[in-house]
C-alpha cells in the first residue's frame, strides 16, 4: 500500500485497537497485523504522537512482575475514529470517480500502450 | 545480542534526546522483547525480531522531532486542505477573511491609542518647557526689579534670591525636556523601524 495511505491509517488503526479496551504494545501489533504490518520501530512513534496530541493516555500495570504500558482511548481519540468514517464516504467517492466505467478499459489500455 | 545489550546499546545511540526520551524508548522495547519472550521466543530471537537497531534509533529521533515541530497529524490535514474539497475551502476562505477584518479593526484601534498616547507625552513636554521658560523669565525680571520695586535691603535681598532660584530651576529643567524631546524622537524612530521588519518581514 501506498506509503503515505498507510501512515495515516496506521493512527487510526491503532486508535481502533485500544477502542472496546485498553492494551498494550505487544497485543496493539498482534490485533492491528492481519490488515496492515507494523513493526515495533513504527508503533513506538505513533503511541508517542497519539498520546501528546491527546488522542490516548497511558499507565502502567504489574504484568509477570515487571511493569507493561497500557494505553487508554480519550474522547479526542474517539471524535477522531468518528471523523475516520466521516471521511470514509469522501474516500468512497474519489474511488468510485477513479475507478468509472470508461469506453475503454484500463487493464487493455496498459497492455495496449506498453506494447 | 542479548536484552542488556540491546538496551544498553539502544540509550548510547539515543545520545542527545532527553531522559525521559530515552528512558521512554528502553521501556518501550524492553516490554516488547519481554513480551515476545513470553510469547515463545528465546532471548535472542526476541532481540532480533526488533529489527536493525540504526533503523530504530533513525525513528525514535524523527518521531521526536515531528512531536516538537508541527507533528504529522498537523500536515495530514495540510494534504487533505490542499487536495480541496470544494464546500470545505470556502469555509476556511470566509474564516479567513473575517480574521483578517478582525486584525485590521484591532489594528487601527490600537494604533489610535498608541498615537494618542504619543501627541499627549509631546503635549506634557510642550508644557514642561513653558514652564522653563516661564520660571527663566519671571526669574531674571524679578532679578532686575527688585532694587527698583522695594525699599527695604532685606524685601531687596529676598526678591533677588526667589529671582536666582527662578533661574537656577529653569536651567537644569530645559536639560531635562530636551532628554525627554530626544527620547521621544528616538521612541517613533525605533517604532518605525520596526513595523518596516515586520512588514518586510511578513512578506518574506
Amino acid at each position: 500500500m501506498d506509503i503515505q495511505l498507510k501512515r495515516g491509517l496506521l493512527d487510526i488503526c491503532v486508535l481502533a485497537a485500544i477502542k472496546s479496551e485498553d492494551s498494550y504494545g505487544y497485543k496493539i501489533i498482534r490485533d492491528i497485523r492481519p490488515f496492515l504490518t507494523v513493526s515495533e520501530s513504527t508503533l513506538y512513534p505513533i503511541l508517542r504522537r497519539l498520546e501528546s496530541s491527546g488522542m490516548m493516555t497511558e499507565y502502567s500495570m504489574e504484568h509477570n512482575g515487571r511493569l507493561r504500558k497500557y494505553y487508554h482511548i480519550t474522547p479526542a481519540g474517539l471524535e477522531r475514529i468518528e471523523e475516520f468514517r466521516n471521511e470514509w464516504t469522501e474516500i468512497n467517492d474519489i474511488y468510485n470517480f477513479v475507478t468509472r466505467e470508461d469506453k475503454t478499459n484500463d487493464k487493455d489500455r496498459i497492455s495496449d500502450e506498453t506494447a | 545480542m542479548t536484552k542488556t545489550e540491546f538496551l544498553t546499546k539502544l540509550r548510547k545511540l539515543l545520545g542527545g534526546l532527553s531522559e525521559n526520551d530515552i528512558e521512554s524508548s528502553a521501556a518501550f522495547y524492553s516490554e516488547m522483547i519481554d513480551d515476545n519472550i513470553e510469547n515463545g521466543m528465546t532471548e535472542e530471537e526476541a532481540v532480533a525480531s526488533l529489527g536493525a537497531i540504526e533503523d530504530i534509533v533513525i525513528q525514535i529521533r524523527d518521531g521526536e522531532k515531528n512531536k516538537t515541530n508541527p507533528d504529522s497529524a498537523a500536515q495530514n490535514t495540510q494534504v487533505q486542505e490542499n487536495v480541496g474539497v470544494m464546500p470545505q475551502n470556502n469555509e476556511n476562505k470566509s474564516v479567513n477573511a473575517a480574521a483578517v477584518v478582525v486584525v485590521i479593526i484591532v489594528a487601527v484601534m490600537f494604533g489610535g491609542a498608541i498615537i494618542g498616547i504619543y501627541v499627549a507625552l509631546w503635549g506634557v513636554l510642550i508644557g514642561l518647557y513653558a514652564v522653563a521658560g516661564i520660571l527663566g523669565v519671571v526669574g531674571i525680571a524679578g532679578l532686575i526689579a527688585a532694587p527698583f520695586v522695594h525699599s527695604s535691603a532685606a524685601a531687596i535681598l529676598m526678591q533677588a534670591g526667589l529671582g536666582l532660584m527662578g533661574l537656577s530651576l529653569c536651567i537644569p529643567m530645559f536639560m531635562l525636556c530636551n532628554l525627554i524631546a530626544k527620547g521621544l524622537v528616538m521612541l517613533i524612530r525605533l517604532t518605525v523601524k520596526g513595523i518596516k521588519r515586520f512588514v518586510t518581514g511578513g512578506a518574506a
